[in-house]
């Protein structure tokens, strides 16, 4: 479980500003949770695997394959994407008063 | 072979068939077999194909044809079996990450880490980000980790490289000292180095492997001639 979460901590804090650019591009808060579970995460892959391809080589060593990281890695995100979607859905319901 | 037998571990790739070129291949029969105990060195010109045979064996790429078979068995990658470890040309340790991390990360005993931790060369740098070390105390980290892991056979892709003199001792040694337990593959243009570790060198060559029997076999096919004086 280590390795997993090592591999996808990277991919996680990339994807919170991806994720956060593309909810801007959209101006919607509500689509945060879906970006982050999907196209986040994709483009967080393909930079990663674009600039750091070379890191892939610690996991095969100890025994762990690109399919079987990114499977596990897409299931992490997926969980924290719903608490995401969750978070923003109380939000939404109970907006922070000025007065 | 009885069912009691045990195995006998063996790392073995042939009919290797791959090429990056529709039109031209690498490799059209390679093969090369590494068991417990064995150093082997795996020597060829530039861009003949010796990185790439040792992806395959490890499963990184994919050839047209190959025949890979570990401790009796038949596999398609070896990298899932954790029995086979690959050191690649290029650092592969995370960067961001302090040296000690990386130790803890890829060594789960305590007692190799701290073994790990306590060499001179790692302890004097153990607290630095990866980032920060030099080449040559990277590759040695490296080549350090891959030989403490738990795997049989270990094929390292010019372990070498830009390393001081002094660094490529301790590797030497380093190697030396894991030779009884694994089967290693070596693969450097640095052949004075590599050829003092080794116990079989297969030369690659248009495509194929050739086994070398005397060192001054070589002279005919990658090194220059005089390089290894007629003892007579």
């Amino acid at each position: 479980m280590r390795i997993y979460w090592h591999f996808y901590k990277t991919i996680f804090f990339i994807n919170i500003f991806l994720s956060v650019a593309l909810m801007l591009m959209l101006g919607n808060l509500t689509t945060y949770a879906a970006l982050f579970a999907t196209f986040g995460y994709l483009l967080s892959m393909g930079l990663l695997r674009f600039f750091e391809s070379n890191t892939m080589y610690l996991y095969y060593n100890l025994g762990y394959s690109r399919l079987r990281l990114q499977l596990v890695g897409f299931l992490f995100n997926l969980a924290i994407a719903i608490i995401f979607y969750g978070f923003i859905q109380w939000f939404i319901a109970h907006p922070i008063s000025t007065q | 072979m009885t069912m009691s037998e045990p195995v006998e571990k063996e790392l073995y790739i042939d009919s290797v068939a791959f090429s990056y070129d529709a039109h031209k291949s690498l490799l059209t029969g390679g093969f090369l077999q590494c068991k417990v105990g064995d150093t082997v060195a795996l020597i060829g010109r530039n861009g003949s194909g010796k990185s790439t045979l040792m992806k395959i064996l490890f499963g990184t790429i994919k050839a047209k044809h190959s025949y890979i078979r570990l401790n009796g068995r038949r596999v398609k990658r070896a990298l899932s079996s954790k029995e086979v470890c690959y050191l690649p040309q290029d650092r592969f340790l995370p960067t961001a990450m302090r040296v000690s991390e990386v130790v803890a990360l890829m060594i789960p005993s305590i007692e190799k880490r701290n073994t790990i931790l306590g060499h001179v060369i790692i302890d004097r740098i153990k607290n630095n980000l990866v980032a920060d070390i030099s080449g040559g105390e990277c590759r040695f980290l490296e080549i350090m980790l891959l030989l403490n892991q738990s795997a049989t056979f270990i094929l390292l892709d010019e372990p070498f490289s830009g390393l001081s003199p002094i660094i490529k001792d301790e590797v030497a040694a380093l190697v030396l000292s894991f030779r009884k337990e694994k089967g290693i593959v070596i693969s450097d243009h640095d052949y004075r180095s590599t050829l003092s570790l080794c116990t079989q060198m297969v030369l690659l060559q248009n495509g194929t492997c050739r086994v070398i029997s005397d060192k001054r076999e070589l002279e005919l096919f990658y090194l220059p001639e005089g390089t290894f004086p007629d003892p007579t």
